[in-house]
């Protein structure tokens, strides 16, 4: 412990610095902690949403109720602790006194939902009291538009199948509405325990059982629930689904977001870092005379790291605790300053949800006190080196040389932050990838610094002597220009990459220009109602979006070889082999488009060569879709020959589609060229999009009543629901965004603070030879601005690289450049530079110069 | 050459054969051994017929084909022209389709309306759908094996038992052949059933080709 104490004592002897490096660490920790915070409770809302959807944390669906074998691996992985509700849903025709049609049954346990709620027009929130009685009576909850399609209302009776059932409400409104897939008819909700009566379920008949489970708030467990179920129930007719999986666009959107989030938390992560360095650095060179005294008193090199290893890891832990506190006391107050980026139901969620976690303190402690020692390392492995007689020079510093065992140093930081970015990124590749992307970019910088150098050297050669001093000043402190470069574009590129980043991902999600919502999905239009139905639209103001034939075919070889030779069936198909059979076997449904939708764009090939003519010697041409190519393993000029009805038709592929799914346009795997499959059968599918939503169920009845053949899905429930998360997403992106850069900003000036306080001596030898206190602060400025204006440039022109690098290989997106932000970026940084640059030389400008000669100078204030 | 029949049956070698054949086979050969031309039978329908996630090979019109064959019956060629989710809206635009081929058919077995019963859809026009599809293929000499279906039993009782009428009523009407149930031994039975419980598997296809063989037979 004699290390230990001689550490502390060090600490209390500079107890004024000691102050002002925790200070100023803790500044950089905390800013990583409340990005981890606002990551957190952004994810636990986003979550809590896509809850109510599924109205569970999982549901098990089957066409059958779960054997016994199943229920107890079901009941020995989720555990016997959890709530559970059971919901069976089945289709029946349903009738009143003066119509019928087919509805959807919903029947309820007293328990369902367990997330969101359901609403009703008389009653409001059917609260568990109700769901209860809906159990013990003959009554029913019914979709408003079955009161002008049954001609029902409250308190009028519906036959369903051998009962008589009182409609006790109308349905207002159903949070989990918007979930699995679409629904083809209007639902009717009825207490499960009266679904008996009606004498529906015998052999034969058609029903879905569903169990919901409300499991943890934690979304990785509820995944790791699911995985072991789907390995301990072999049946693959028994659906598992998270709260996650419950939406194919959901889905996409908030892998995106989380990997949005995944990245700012990095960014933090390493913003922190990038300043914990900075400051063990410039710690470590302030106490670089103490060291040469102690080694020149017969200290070894051993004992005098040891001294200051102790040092720092007590500094840094103090940092950490520090910060982790003020987080706690800052945190709650943060949403109500950030009330103008957020809706006052999300500012809400958020004061509930913000809290330093477990997980974010353990990191923030490890990068407190155990990234200073790691980054220390180099400099300290660099005091067997350092002789004593540095204590008769001025201003020591060891020699930035780059040799294999300087480079090897940095190997252990390199180690301990490749793991901190798989835990902040919980995920292994985005980590990795972050972690390549940062050292490439310290690669690349450390070129530019070279650039930098050399540019330096050249405008050196001035003859004004302020500019030359500054500029000469550079080159001659080279490790410390060198590190000031690197940390200010570092952080520069940072802030300038998570703006680009969250645009870029908010242009992905947002719906392409010239596509409408729609409002309907019409299929199984006919051929000959085609001109009677788009007749019949325009009455009401609406239109077909995208009305599109289909034809059925079934995909018989590709290149020549028969696709279901490809296929080797075997008795123990996994569900990933047979969603591979699937694929293969499926039949697809075939359209004719001479031109592409705005929500489809060609990634190779050519556009089709006008009509096809029959007879011709080239095949037809295909257009087909980027990733059903892929999993085919078809190219450019692939041959795809189909079974059409009985008549084979072989076609080229001439280009490759990346088509918007989330676009909610109709599109298709594989498109023909016209001239080819206009004789064959098909029928139509299309979107209508409708003005008001009266006007859309006026609409929707009259559509029932002329083209009863037409199957109508009302999708503008599912896509209000959809577009409110993507909402909620772009404006948790815009927030974080915010702050990340906020967080940037005061790294960059604790960074110029700790380079304005290095000049100290310089300056005083300056005021000693009797230079004027407005040359003395031209010759600081001169110096910052240059470094600054170079730094932020390049960390910019790096950002700009990298994001236009996602955007083509990730996104598939256009990039532009952003002249606004990176001027801004540029401007703000180079300014904010030199405003705490004047604020941190003053001090030194004005203390005594004198006491440079009489004083051991360090290179931080004390 | 890119429209081109699955089967090309009109090689010179085949021609030159069926002249040798036929002068010395006529009069001992049933009608499907006897003409240039092979008996085409076409089997219009939705996925059951289509074969949705079975092999094109172990959907019951293949099996049929197989089956026939082993019945002696060389000559015909078994045309599934079947397709999911497809209604009986769409009966007669694909029948004039299949007409309009160089091989017409001689045998229509029509195996749709279990997508109108699954949607609801009124059974009065599915029986005039139908209806106008059989009257389509008499008219053209194409003789007709109508395909009952039955709904489960939770679309209720009324519903079920009226679709269930139409098939025999419009079989009577017509005067045509009649399977009463295509799913017949089939449709409950888990074991016979893909995971969705309503499309066979290939288990269930090949009971479904038995059930067609025997009502076909007859017409052969």
């Amino acid at each position: 412990m004699l290390w230990l104490r001689l550490a502390w004592r060090e600490i209390q002897k500079h107890r004024k610095f000691a102050i002002f490096f925790v200070l100023n660490l803790s500044l950089g920790i905390t800013g990583f902690v409340a990005l981890d915070a606002y990551r957190g409770a952004m994810e636990d809302l986003l979550a809590a949403q896509s809850r109510e959807i599924l109205g569970a944390d999982l549901v098990l669906r089957a066409l059958r109720p779960l054997a016994e074998s199943e229920r107890s691996s079901v009941a020995r992985v989720v555990g016997a602790n959890v709530q559970e509700a059971q919901r069976i849903d089945l289709y029946s025709m349903v009738a009143s006194a003066t119509a019928s049609r087919l509805v959807e049954l919903r029947a309820i346990d007293r328990h369902f939902p367990l997330y969101g709620e359901i609403v009703l027009e008389e009653a409001g929130v059917a609260n568990a009291s109700r769901r209860a009685a809906l159990n013990q009576e003959a009554k029913v909850w019914i979709d408003t538009e079955l009161r002008s399609q049954l001609h029902v209302d409250v308190g009028d009776f519906v036959q369903i199948g051998e009962a008589r059932f009182q409609v006790q409400d109308m349905v207002q409104k159903d949070s989990g509405r918007s979930g699995m897939g679409v629904a083809l008819a209007p639902r009717i909700y009825l207490g499960l325990a009266q679904l008996e009566k009606t004498k529906l379920i015998r052999k034969g008949s058609r029903i879905a059982y569903q169990s919901y489970f409300q499991i943890s708030p934690s979304a990785l467990e509820i995944e790791a629930v699911a995985k072991k179920l789907r390995k301990e129930i072999a049946d693959p007719g028994v659906k598992i689904q998270t709260h996650r999986s419950s939406s194919r666009e959901l889905v996409r959107a908030l892998t995106a977001v989380s990997d949005f989030l995944g990245l700012v938390s990095l960014a933090a992560l390493f913003l922190a870092a990038i300043g914990a360095a900075y400051s063990f650095r410039a710690y470590l060179m302030s106490r670089l005379r103490e060291i040469a005294i102690l080694m020149s008193l017969g200290v070894s090199v051993a004992n005098a790291r040891r001294i200051y290893v102790w040092q720092l890891f007590l500094l840094g832990l103090a940092a950490g605790g520090v910060a982790l506190a003020l987080s706690a006391l800052l945190l709650p107050l943060t949403p109500s300053f950030l009330s103008g980026l957020l809706t006052s139901e999300l500012q809400a969620g958020l004061a509930s949800q913000l809290r330093v976690g477990v997980r974010s303190a353990a990191v923030a402690l490890g990068i407190a006190s155990g990234s200073g020692l790691l980054l220390a390392l180099p400099v300290l492995l660099r005091l067997r080196s350092f002789s004593p007689a540095a204590l008769f020079r001025e201003n020591a510093q060891p020699a930035l040389g780059l040799s294999l065992k300087s480079v090897t140093a940095f190997l252990p930081a390199l180690i301990f932050f490749g793991v901190l970015a798989v835990v902040q990124a919980r995920s292994f590749v985005l980590g990795m990838k972050f972690l390549a992307l940062l050292v490439a970019a310290c690669l690349g910088l450390t070129l530019l610094f070279g650039v930098f150098e050399y540019g330096t050297r050249f405008f050196a050669k001035t003859k004004s002597l302020i500019l030359r001093l500054a500029l000469r000043e550079i080159v001659r402190r080279k490790a410390a220009s060198f590190a000031g470069f690197v940390s200010l574009a570092l952080c520069t590129l940072l802030i300038g990459l998570i703006p680009q980043l969250r645009v870029l991902i908010e242009t992905d999600l947002r719906q392409p220009p010239g596509v409408t919502l729609p409002s309907l999905f019409l299929f199984d239009i006919q051929e000959e109602q085609v001109s009677d139905l788009e007749r019949y639209l325009v009455q009401f103001h609406a239109r077909p979006m995208g009305l599109s034939p289909l034809i059925r075919a079934r995909l018989l070889a590709v290149d020549g070889e028969p696709l279901a030779s490809r296929t080797e069936e075997s008795e123990l198909e996994t569900r990933e082999e047979e969603d591979r059979r699937w694929t293969r076997e499926r039949s697809y449904n075939l359209t004719i488009r001479e031109q592409l939708r705005p929500s489809e764009r060609m990634v190779a090939g050519r556009p089709f060569q006008g009509r096809y003519v029959v007879g011709q010697a080239a095949l037809p041409e295909i257009s087909v879709e980027e990733g059903f190519a892929k999993r085919m393993g078809m190219t450019l000029g692939s041959v795809m020959l189909f079974d059409v009805q009985g008549v084979e038709v072989a076609g080229k592929i001439v280009s490759l589609r990346k088509v918007r799914w989330s676009s909610f346009e109709p599109n298709f795997f594989v498109q023909f060229q016209a001239g080819v499959l206009e004789d064959a059968p098909k029928t139509y599918l299309s979107a209508v999009s409708a003005p008001t939503s009266d006007v859309k169920t006026v609409l929707q009845n009259g559509l029932v009543a002329q083209f009863p053949n037409v199957s109508i899905v009302d999708v503008s429930r599912i896509l209000e629901k959809i577009l409110q998360i993507f909402d909620k997403m772009q404006r948790v992106m815009q927030l974080l965004a915010v702050l990340t850069t906020g967080v940037g900003f005061l790294l960059l000036i604790l960074l110029v603070h700790y380079e304005s306080l290095a000049m100290r001596w310089e300056l005083n030898l300056l005021k000693v030879l009797g230079a004027s206190y407005a040359k003395v602060y031209a010759l600081t400025l001169i110096r910052f601005a240059w470094i600054a204006l170079a730094a932020t440039t390049s960390g910019m022109a790096l950002s700009c690289g990298i994001a236009a690098l996602l955007a083509h290989s990730v996104f598939e997106l256009a990039w532009s450049m952003s002249w606004g932000l990176t001027l801004s970026v540029i401007g703000a940084g180079t300014s904010l530079s030199l405003v705490v640059a004047y604020l941190a030389s003053r001090k030194v400008v004005r203390e005594r110069a004198l006491r440079v000669l009489v004083a051991p100078v360090s290179t931080v204030a004390e | 050459m890119i429209f081109h029949r699955r089967k090309k049956q009109n090689s010179l070698l085949r021609a030159v054969l069926w002249l040798f054949m036929s002068g010395w086979c006529a009069g001992v050969l049933n009608l499907a051994h006897a003409g240039p031309e092979p008996l085409r039978i076409l089997c219009l329908g939705d996925s059951l017929t289509e074969g949705y996630g079975v092999l094109p090979e172990e959907a019951y019109p293949a099996l049929l084909a197989v089956r026939l064959r082993e019945k002696g019956y060389t000559n015909l060629e078994v045309v599934n022209a079947g397709i999911s989710g497809s209604t009986t809206a769409s009966a007669e635009s694909r029948l004039n389709w299949q007409l309009r081929a160089k091989v017409k058919p001689k045998i229509l077995i029509l195996a749709l309306g279990a997508n109108d019963g699954l949607r609801g859809l009124p059974v009065a026009q599915a029986q005039r759908n139908l209806e106008k599809a059989i009257v389509l293929a008499k008219a053209n000499g194409v003789t007709v094996l109508l395909a009952g279906m039955q709904l489960p039993p939770n679309y209720g009782p009324s519903y079920t038992k009226e679709f269930l009428a139409m098939y025999h009523e419009l079989a009577q009407k017509q005067n045509v052949a009649l399977i009463p149930f295509l799913l017949d031994g089939v449709a409950g039975e888990a074991n016979l059933n893909q995971a969705d419980g309503i499309h066979p598997n290939a288990a269930g296809h090949r009971i479904l080709a038995e059930t067609v063989l025997r009502a076909l037979e007859p017409l052969l």
